[in-house]
């Protein structure tokens, strides 16, 4: 079993912890069991302090699921884990402004393109949902208010810690869901450089108006 | 297709969104309402109509899904045995 400590950042004016940072502490704990496949990272409910990771692997790996605020499940080295990040009222002493390499935004019905340059996984980490949810808020016409969350990533075989990337990313949308809280989409990305297949992975974000974009929602993060 | 033949896929898709979900035997999963009775979160409710869509060849538009009570599971296997194509 692992457990770690969390020293995870607030992002910009957030005052709740970012999916993406969670997702990271992940990949990072996994370097070095080998190539890292994500099946499933799953934002229950938000978290606004830090707390720990906990993974464990193999087929009976089971983690207490109701405390959890965000669960894993992956393989690394062909080894299966599951994880969970939960919150223990630890304090963020740290607040990252970041500065997101996109451009050439086209968008449409939840789906779109755009061009992303990353210096590293959790750059692309980063990138992947901040485009994904551009797109989402260039569909909805930049409405004021909106509060775009991540729901959850699926299928995705992350690169190395320190792989760059520069290209194209194309955002499909699968399925577009309405309710009376909003409209949840589940969107198929993919990359990839020249000469080389498409990294694909599915993203599911859950779009709702929030009385203040700082603060986390009801249901997941961010 | 046969109601009772969806309603095994319908079993098969809910293990595959959620490998920890406890459902009870087939026979009782018909009465069962996704969210209600099985508690799935909307998170997995979203991944489970995309799965479906899929793997039945058949569009679950949001306006059934509401009008017609499809997130109970009978109600489901009745309209994907009318509708589906896989």
């Amino acid at each position: 079993m692992i457990r770690a400590e969390t020293d995870f950042p607030y992002i910009g004016a957030r005052d709740y912890l970012h999916g993406t940072s969670i997702l990271s502490g992940f990949l990072n704990l996994l370097d070095g069991e080998g190539a890292i496949q994500v099946k499933r990272i799953k934002f229950q409910r938000p978290a606004t302090s830090n707390g720990e990771i906990v993974m464990e692997s193999g087929s009976a790996a089971d983690l207490a699921r109701t405390e959890s605020n965000v669960s894993f499940l992956g393989t690394a080295g062909g080894k299966r884990w599951r994880g969970a990040f939960i919150e223990r009222q630890r304090p963020v002493s740290r607040r990252l402004t970041l500065d997101y390499r996109i451009s050439a935004l086209k968008a449409a019905n939840f789906g779109g393109s755009c061009h992303i340059v990353t210096q590293g996984r959790e750059d692309l980490v980063r990138a992947l949902i901040e485009a994904n949810k551009r797109i989402h808020e260039a569909t909805l016409g930049n409405e004021p208010g909106l509060m775009v969350r991540f729901g959850y990533l699926e299928d995705w075989a992350a690169p190395g810690p320190e792989d760059r990337f520069e290209g194209e990313l194309v955002a499909k949308n699968r399925l577009t869901r309405e309710s009376a809280e909003g409209v949840m989409t589940v969107n198929q990305l993919s990359y990839g450089g020249t000469g080389k297949p498409p990294v694909t992975l599915m993203l599911c974000f859950n779009v709702t108006h929030a009385t203040n974009p700082n603060q986390p929602h009801q249901g997941s993060a961010p | 297709l046969k109601s009772a033949d969806i309603t095994q896929r319908i079993a098969a898709l809910l293990r595959e969104v959620d490998e920890d979900l406890v459902l009870p035997p087939e026979r009782d999963l018909g009465g069962k309402h996704l969210t209600e009775d099985l508690y799935m979160d909307s998170l997995d409710v979203i991944k489970f109509i995309l799965l479906a869509e899929e793997r039945f060849g058949c569009k679950l538009p949001d306006e059934d899904i509401d009008r017609l009570g499809l997130l109970k599971v009978s109600n489901l296997a009745a309209y994907l045995s009318d509708r589906a194509s896989g």
